[in-house]
């Protein structure tokens, strides 16, 4: 017998049933889940982390702008032998061949780098007298020896790379040209001599006892022979202790054992003595020299202090006169010499008991310290690229240091604090990146770029943010339907304007059109909210008969007759207005009584085109915000007796805070990185003035505008790249800012 | 001239405060027993002078009428309860009275809605006005996100209002009036979106009831509450009629029971029936009123 075993019930098919179907199915949604979710973490990690990675690489660029200088001593060899003293150094552009003038009468070429053995080249023409002093000019390499029987003789030296290949392979060096000077009678030894030349034409200074000389001379060709003049009277009776001739040969600066020191004009026919200055030390003068420049004189004493001069204004139409302004660190021994560098402010600066340093003239800091390495300097050079620095110690041995000084222009004072810069008469906070000529200083202060850019948002923000804001109020709850419908997409297009159009129409049409017809523009500017006002006080005036017929959200059809009428009457009558009360000439009268200096290019130009970027993300977030405020939410106002304007400004406004202050800053964010419009209508005048009738210059019009004329990797480069970097962290400021303020808001008003 | 703006008489110490005059606001009247359950002393308030008048009132959304040739007068210091199945244009009523449709496009209303014999209607009237005569507390609680003292404060505060004094008074009484006072009494300045939802809907009457006005009309006050706030709602109704015009949407029949002098029951916009509470829930003279309230309707 068979019994038909009764098959199992099927399972009931429950969404919670626990089947193997069922387990399978949660197992593959909880594997889905963790996949995007794991997919959308490392999607948001990875944006952070490129956000991080662009900061560290433009804040990077700007690094080595604070990582400070750096000398490294490269070479240590024997120069000069058998007591012989090196008087003067000369080097060139690759560092290779120092050139030394020794107090025996000899040029020697040595050479630190190739395996040329060293070449002495004695003086032409010195005949049996002996070297007295020995310098070289600062701008070239042209040695002036002054002799026991009163000449000045004169060397030029050549150096020739040497190419093989198409690629350098050395360095020549070789004495180009000699010519003697005689100076005094033959009886005469020249104590102290200075040189100038230009590689063509030569200056010399020469001084002795009671005696004070000066000549100039071609160098070689026709027309070599010297004009000299004289100036023995002016320093009679004073014991002269240091010479000085500037780089255009047409000033020379005198220094006596008493601490004065003389200027001389060398323009004239005869030298005329221009100023008597005390160098404020009572010990003797012993080093003179300007600053690349010719602008700055350097002033060093035997007691060990370093002062640096430059002609100041006192009053605005009074001439320059030397003075004093700028202390550098003292030495603990007389300052022995200087050597400036060809290439920016910095300057060699030795002393008798050895030290060395590199120093920044403009700025006063010590770039390097190159220590006291050996006995007192008797000659010092530096690289005509400003990358190298020679010494030759008492004792005859030469030091060459690597000098990396590439952004000695660049330090944290000049970036934020007022420095006095040369032909400035005081401290001043000033960008000016390039300049005309090869001794031009760049000027790296970030204040006027920062003021620049914090003063058109502010202006930008100005116009823009009651505009907008007051827009997105009427739009989301005032006005109808419809006309919501048409005004949103509107205004939201008005965003994707390019800006360089805005920038274009507001820098060569509206800046222009304003500049010519200030009469009009100001008669609008008062007559429009006036107008408004004025029919807003009508409507409110009108009976609530009157009023109650007007459909909901017409209400500003009412304006267009007052504004129709307001703008006409403005614009016919701001002509004759300002013919009678302003001469016809607002702007001019503006200008005289309230003392403005008026640009045509100003704030109010920038606000309104910068108010183009704004206005738009301003408006759409901010009607989101206030049209996400809940309908029941506005009922329950207007059900307890609330106008709509009372409804508006008690809950909504309120109730939209976060989302109106989240708007606010993104249009500042705008504002601050927007580039194209205040490139075309700030005029870029990197001035700190907050008046609104002139311009600015912005840290996005300057990186816009300058880095493709930036040599990589340059200070002004690196510059940029630091204020881009702060521009960042401004957009990281406000977004913190936003985020914090934005949560407290939130926290206060809560979510619905 | 039309009179809306004439104010009653809570109203008129309110505007005695704002013009510098010293004035208190009424007393708070002594809370009765719960009356759930409780028999309603028979009340018949056809006695009292009509306060709102319903006349033909017909309106349409757009194309679609809600409301069909309504007839209904509403007494002074009654309660009125307006009963019916979803849908049937118990809140479209309701919004009539303080003219919340205006808010809404599309609305047309005809025939004659009055309050003490003025037309709401009229174009002279200022609905801010009327409603601050006419408050209401909604179906679902909707406070602002402010703080609970702002939000009780804030129908006066729209008024003009900013004696701190007459302010805290005024809060503090309509709060113990919506039975909220002992548990928000701590946290006045906190957020009023902290609530829980039952005390979010009393919070909401006690807004209401803060610019005393004459008539509340309330949209199903209760249909999110306990029964303990239900109840302590239902008090409030009972305490409230001897000085307010109450107009309630309720879909409890018993609660309508409980604190209704009179019923009015609709059905797809129209009035099928009104009367005697008690007359309608236990002898309505109409098929539909009977199936309705005795559950068979469907
Ligand atoms: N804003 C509106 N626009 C269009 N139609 C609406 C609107 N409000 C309500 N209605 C319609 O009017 C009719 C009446 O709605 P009403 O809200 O008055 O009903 P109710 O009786 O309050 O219902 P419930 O008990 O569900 O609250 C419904 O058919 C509804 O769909
Ligand atoms: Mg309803």
């Amino acid at each position: 017998m068979t019994t038909i075993a009764p098959s199992p019930p099927r399972p009931e098919h429950h969404a919670f049933a626990d089947t193997p179907q069922a387990r399978a199915r949660i197992k593959r949604l909880r594997r889905l889940d963790k996949i995007i979710a794991g997919s959308i973490t490392a999607g948001g990690l990875l944006i952070i982390l490129a956000v991080f990675g662009i900061f560290a690489f433009v804040f990077g660029e700007a690094v080595p702008l604070f990582l400070g200088s750096s000398a490294e001593l490269v070479t240590t060899r024997s120069a000069v032998t058998d007591g012989t003293k090196a008087l003067a150094v000369a080097i060139d552009e690759y560092g290779q061949r120092p050139v030394l003038l020794t107090d025996k009468g000899t040029l020697r070429i040595l050479d630190l780098v190739g395996g040329n053995t060293d070449v002495e080249v004695a003086l032409e023409s010195l005949g049996t007298a002996t070297i007295t002093s020995g310098v070289v000019a600062h701008e070239s390499p042209v040695f002036a020896a002054g002799t026991s029987d009163g000449r000045v003789l004169v060397a030029g030296i050549a150096f020739e790379p040497r190419f093989a290949d198409g690629k350098r392979v050395g360095q020549d060096a070789s004495v180009a040209w000699q010519f003697a000077l005689p100076m005094v009678d033959g009886s005469t030894a020249i104590e102290r001599i200075a040189v100038s030349s230009d590689g063509n034409r030569v200056a010399v200074v020469a001084a002795a006892n009671g005696i004070l000389k000066f000549a100039t001379r071609r160098a070689k060709g026709i027309g070599t022979s010297p004009k000299f003049g004289d100036a023995a009277e002016l320093v009679a009776g004073k014991t002269i202790t240091a010479v000085a001739l500037n780089g255009a040969a047409d000033h020379a600066a005198i220094g006596f054992a008493d601490g004065r020191f003389f200027l001389f004009d060398l323009d004239k026919a005869d030298a005329t003595l221009k100023e008597n200055l005390d160098s404020g030390s009572a010990s003797p003068v012993t080093a003179l020299s300007w600053v690349f420049g010719g602008q700055t004189l350097l002033v060093g004493s035997a007691d060990g202090r370093v002062s640096g001069w430059q002609g100041i204004r006192s009053g605005p139409s009074s001439s320059r006169t030397l003075t004093r302004v700028r202390e550098f660190d003292a030495f603990d021994a007389p300052v022995a010499d200087f050597m400036p560098s060809q290439r920016n402010k910095c300057i060699l600066a030795a002393a008798r008991d050895g030290a060395l340093r590199v120093e920044h003239s403009t700025t006063q800091r010590i770039i390097s310290d190159l220590g006291r390495t050996g006995s007192t300097f008797t000659a010092i050079g530096y690289a005509p690229k400003a990358d190298g620095v020679v010494a030759i110690d008492a004792s005859g041995t030469l030091h060459a240091w690597r000098v990396d000084a590439d952004h000695a222009d660049v330090s944290l004072a000049a970036l934020f604090a007022p420095v006095l810069y040369e032909s400035y008469d005081e401290p001043d906070y000033v960008w000016q990146s390039t300049g005309g000529s090869d001794d031009y200083e760049p000027k790296y202060s970030l204040v006027p770029l920062i003021f620049g850019s914090l003063k058109g948002v502010l202006y930008a923000m100005l116009f823009s943010a009651p505009l907008a804001i007051l827009a997105a109020l009427y739009v989301s709850q005032f006005a109808s339907p419809k006309a919501r419908s048409i005004v949103k997409p509107t205004v939201e297009l008005m965003g994707a304007l390019p800006s360089v159009v805005v920038g274009f129409l507001a820098g060569l049409w509206l800046s222009p059109a304003v500049d010519s017809d200030m009469g009009h523009t100001v008669g609008l500017l008062l007559a429009l909210p006036l107008t408004i006002v004025l029919a807003a006080f009508v409507s409110s005036r009108l009976p609530q008969r009157v009023r109650n017929r007007v459909a909901f959200g017409r209400e500003v059809l009412f304006l267009v007759p007052f504004l129709a009428a307001g703008i006409g009457l403005a614009w016919l009558a701001s002509g004759p207005l300002e013919q009678t009360l302003f001469d016809g000439d607002l702007k001019g009268w503006l200008v005289r009584t309230f003392e403005l200096a008026y640009d045509p290019r100003n704030c109010v130009i920038v606000g309104i085109a910068l108010g183009f970027a704004v206005i738009p993300i301003v408006f759409t977030v901010a009607e989101d915000s206030m049209s996400n405020v809940p309908k029941s939410l506005r009922a329950a106002s207007e059900a307890l007796g609330a106008s709509r304007w009372q409804t508006a400004w008690r809950l909504v406004l309120p109730a939209a805070s976060p989302g109106i202050f989240a708007a606010l800053m993104l249009g500042f964010g705008r504002a601050i990185g927007e580039t194209m419009i205040v490139v075309m209508a700030t005029g870029n005048t990197p001035i700190l003035d907050p008046s609104p009738f002139n311009g600015m210059r912005t840290i996005s019009a300057s990186i816009a505008t300058e880095i493709p004329e930036a040599p990589v990797d340059g200070s002004l480069y690196r510059v940029l790249f630091l204020s881009g970097s702060l521009l960042f962290v401004f957009a990281f400021l406000i977004n913190t800012a936003a985020e914090v303020v934005g949560a407290s808001l939130r926290k206060r008003y809560g979510k619905w | 001239m039309v009179n809306l703006r004439m104010a009653n008489e809570s109203q008129n110490r309110i505007d005695a405060a704002l013009s510098g005059t010293d004035a208190r606001l009424p007393d708070v009247l002594p809370t009765k027993g719960h009356v759930i359950g409780a028999a309603q002393d028979p009340r018949d308030v056809t006695k009292h002078a009509p306060k709102i008048r319903i006349d033909k009132a017909s309106l349409w959304y757009g194309t679609k009428q809600a409301l069909f040739d309504v007839d209904l007068t509403i007494h002074e210091r009654s309660v009125t309860a307006l009963i019916g199945p979803s849908g049937c244009g118990k809140s479209t009523l309701l919004r009539c009275i303080n003219r919340m449709n205006d808010l809404i496009d599309s609305v047309r209303i005809e025939g004659k809605l009055t309050l003490d014999g003025e037309d709401l209607y009229h174009r002279d009237v200022e609905v801010e006005i009327l409603r601050r005569r006419v408050g209401m507390v909604f179906q679902k609680s909707n406070p602002f996100p402010k703080s609970i003292f702002e939000n009780v404060a804030y129908g006066l505060r729209i008024q003009g209002v900013k004696n701190r004094a007459l302010l805290d008074e005024i809060v503090e009484t309509s709060l113990r009036r919506a039975a909220l006072w002992d548990e928000a009494k701590d946290r006045l300045h906190e957020s009023a979106l902290g609530l829980s939802g039952g005390q979010q809907q009393r919070l909401c009457i006690a807004r209401a009831l803060a610019t005393s006005p004459e008539v509340l009309l309330m949209d199903e006050p209760a249909s999110a509450l306990d029964p303990i706030s239900t109840a302590k709602i239902e008090d409030l109704i009972h305490d409230l009629r001897e000085r307010y015009t109450i107009v309630i949407v309720t879909h409890s029949m018993h609660q309508a029971a409980r604190v209704s002098d009179r019923t009015a029951f609709f059905l797809n916009g129209i009035l099928v029936e009104e009367g005697k509470t008690d007359q309608i829930f236990t002898n309505p003279q109409r098929k539909e009123t009977e199936d309705y309230v005795t559950g068979r309707f469907g």
